[in-house]
């Protein structure tokens, strides 16, 4: 559908926000914690920040969970009983206050989790979540949205997206179905556009960068160069940047038995994990850091825009603002848009 | 109906299993809430062997072999001595209750030591309880799911 | 250029050394690990108080295939890993120079593993004001109030192992929890698989932990790692009267006393 339109004031936007409380919704915002803010479950004595860049870990695990069952198993006797994934209990969860780049990392794992197997647990989730995004007007030197196909003001991903613009009013805009549904149960609250208001003029200021058609070029024909011994020499090879990475979808499937029951669980991966691509016969094709940090950006800016039509990066920045080591990403990026055509 | 404890109890096949055995010869009753493993040696019982224990619904761990200087393999008790040194203090700073846990020395010979070791164990967890703390802990994975 | 820089041209010059692993600014001038091979590269070098990265993680992976010798800068805890490396035959110490650095422009170096342990003998390992107050501040608290914090704690851990990769004595090529057969330690991030991971790491730890609190600055989500290993240090000290490092001497749980004393064994 078309994206729509429209003004809303900030005591609407809060309204919007009790109501859903009050009705017994199920509402993740991000929240200040002593140093750091996290997206968790609020209420309604909770206060919503929203004067900080980033959070430490993305939302995608409201999707994606950080570990989930995907069915449990029961041995009595000859007999086994399979007790399948309930999907009645997926909750129905309303992400306020995320950041447009959080939106639009679900577009990456939804054309992972669909792209040759329709993952049925993934996308019944993802249905059951509605994305309430807010523009940002700050960042820092870590973001880098604005290059790969992102913004500040950027839809992809969310329902609706609102903009702050001024003190007391925000731009509305909404973008799916899902955000039609609410813009229809406020509808009082959703007031005509106003043609001056300028979106643009009220984001965080974040240049682009890097060109993602370069990159994606250059990564093509440098797969021998001697670029990803230079720049993983410091990666010890830990999952930080896999796992804050709103982006990243890769899983473990784990049996967990006691006795003579269990579960079989799915659970975050890293493809920088050492032996994330050892196979049964203990032979690893990706043996070396440089070879899993070539394939790390491969994937991300080559392969997935090749063959999935999206990007697999949003630009947050969080991998770098939690390497141990500074892997920065956008530092990376760039030395390989510095480089010649060969390599 | 009193509380009946699960209790495990770790113990080397030289002395006190051997010990064990003896106080069944000798008919000395003794509590039948306790499960006994039967090791090689103390040496051999790894610290996750607890940790499991409790996992799977343990409220109380016994490790128990050979007096120190009395090892069937030299020295292996000697390295569990210091282990368990060690382990216990990390588990009170976590807050895995070490009382939980009774290390012992009961040889082959010491029928009545064993019998007497059960039973108070037997009692003391009855007193401290099912471990329902750690239990809740270990079945969070049979749950659904986690968002975060 | 200053006087480390300086040296570090020199001995790439004379190929003395043919690598330097070294600390350079890397984004928001928060220093990183600096691989130096060029002398004109030593600009980069820097040191100072906020170097705090136990560079010696990379001593194992970066040293083997080094053709020639290898240059790393170190910071105290820095030298506890050399000798801990070296008694564990981690580390081939005759190809390795070490660059003692003590403040922005004053360094020591060494060539001889047995000057570093004198070195380390006379300072104590001592565990700094912040965490002994936190430490004394859990140990205060009821065993099941400890369980609600240390659960609390770890259910921030999303099972990432930085911890892991930034302990230089955390070197196993197969760690523990990637043995899956059987799968000995949980490795999705619920509870159970954190305070299995973590507990068992500490006590892998026991004996070795350097104090330099790479773990827990690399954790992703600030959980106080360092304060169950600095809880050991306490402990093992209190228990067996010190806590050194030394090239000849044994790891605390592979070896033992005839007459270590205990109070907790019947």
């Amino acid at each position: 559908m078309d994206i729509e339109k429209y003004v809303i004031l900030k005591p609407s936007v809060d309204a919007i926000l009790k109501s859903l409380l009050a009705s017994g919704k199920t509402i993740v915002a991000p929240v200040r914690k002593k140093d750091a803010v996290c997206f968790e479950k609020i209420d309604e004595n909770s206060t919503v920040a929203d004067d900080f860049v980033q959070t430490k870990l993305s939302l995608k695990s409201f999707a994606f969970p950080r570990y989930e069952k995907l069915f449990g198993f029961n041995k009595s006797q000859k007999n086994v009983t399979v007790n399948d994934f309930d999907f009645k209990q997926i909750p129905e969860i309303y992400l306020w206050g995320t950041k447009p780049c959080d939106a639009s990392g679900f577009l990456a794992l939804n054309a992972i989790f669909n792209w040759d197997f329709k993952d049925a647990i993934y996308n019944a989730r993802q249905e059951k979540l509605t994305i309430i995004t807010f523009s940002c007007f700050q960042s820092d030197e870590n973001c880098f949205c604005t290059s790969v196909g992102g913004g500040p003001g950027g839809t992809a991903g969310s329902d609706i997206l609102f903009t702050k613009v001024g003190d007391e009013k925000y731009i509305a805009e909404v973008i799916s179905e899902k955000g039609s549904r609410i813009r229809e149960q406020f509808s009082e609250f959703f007031l005509p556009t106003e043609a001056e208001l300028k979106k643009e003029q009220y984001l965080a200021k974040i240049d682009q960068l890097l060109d993602k058609e370069i990159i994606k070029e250059r990564l093509e024909n440098f797969f021998e160069s001697e670029i990803w011994k230079k720049q993983s020499e410091r990666c010890l090879g830990c999952g930080a940047c896999a796992y804050v990475c709103p982006a990243c979808g890769c899983f473990d499937i784990q049996d967990e038995k006691s006795a003579n029951q269990g579960s079989r669980i799915r659970c975050w991966d890293s493809c920088g994990f050492s032996q994330f691509t050892v196979h049964a016969s203990g032979h690893n094709p990706r043996a070396s850091q440089s070879q899993r940090w070539r394939q790390r950006l491969s994937h991300k800016f080559s392969i997935m825009p090749e063959r999935l039509n999206v990007v697999g990066c949003t630009g947050c920045g969080r991998c770098s603002r939690a390497c141990p080591v500074d892997m920065n990403l956008l530092e990376h990026l760039t030395s390989i848009m510095k480089m010649n055509h060969d390599g | 109906m009193e509380f009946e404890p699960k209790i495990v109890a770790f113990v080397c096949n030289w002395c006190t299993y051997a010990g064990a055995d003896l106080t069944g010869t000798s008919r000395i009753k003794y509590s039948n809430d306790v499960k006994i493993i039967r090791f090689p040696c103390t040496g051999r019982i790894d610290f996750m062997y607890l940790l499991k224990a409790f996992a799977e619904g343990a409220d109380g761990i016994i490790v128990s072999g050979c007096h120190p200087n009395d090892c069937h393999y030299t020295s292996g008790n000697f390295h569990a001595r210091r282990r368990w040194m060690v382990f216990e203090g990390l588990l009170n700073f976590i807050g895995i209750d070490s009382r939980r846990i009774v290390f012992s020395w009961i040889s082959a010979a010491e029928g009545a030591k064993w019998a007497e070791l059960v039973n108070k164990t037997v009692k003391s967890i009855q007193e401290l309880g099912p471990y329902t703390q750690y239990q809740k802990v270990a079945g969070t994975f049979k749950k659904e799911v986690t968002n975060g | 250029m200053d006087k480390l820089q300086k040296f570090v041209f020199d001995i790439l010059t004379s190929k003395e050394v043919t690598l330097v692993i070294g600390y350079e600014n890397g984004s928001a001038n928060k220093p990183r690990p600096a691989f130096i091979r060029e002398p004109s590269d030593s600009e980069r070098l820097v040191f100072n108080e906020k170097c705090v990265l136990n560079l010696t993680v990379y001593l194992g992976t970066h040293c083997t295939n080094n053709p020639g010798k290898v240059a790393i800068f170190a910071t105290l805890p820095a030298l506890c890993s050399i000798l801990q490396l070296a008694s564990e035959h981690q580390i081939q110490t005759a190809d390795l120079l070490v660059i003692y650095c003590k403040s922005n422009d004053e360094f020591e170096v060494f060539d001889d593993i047995n000057k570093i342990e004198e070195l380390v003998c006379k300072e104590e390992v001592v565990i700094d004001s912040k965490n002994s107050v936190l430490i004394e501040t859990i140990s205060k608290l009821s065993v099941e109030e400890r369980f609600e914090y240390w659960t609390e704690q770890f259910s921030k851990c999303i099972k990432c192992y930085a911890c892991r990769a930034a302990c230089p004595l955390c070197y196993c090529t197969r760690c523990t929890v990637e043995i899956n057969q059987p799968q000995w330690v949980h490795s999705p991030s619920h509870a159970l698989g954190n305070f299995e991971w973590h507990i068992m790491r500490a006590m892998h730890m026991a004996g070795r932990c350097l104090n330099c609190d790479a773990c827990a600055n690399a954790c992703p989500v600030d959980i106080p790692l360092n304060l169950l290993t600095k809880y050991m240090i306490r402990d093992i000290k209190e228990k067996f009267g010190e806590y050194t490092f030394s090239v000849n001497k044994g790891n605390l749980l592979s070896t033992f006393k005839p007459d270590d004393k205990e109070t907790l064994i019947r």
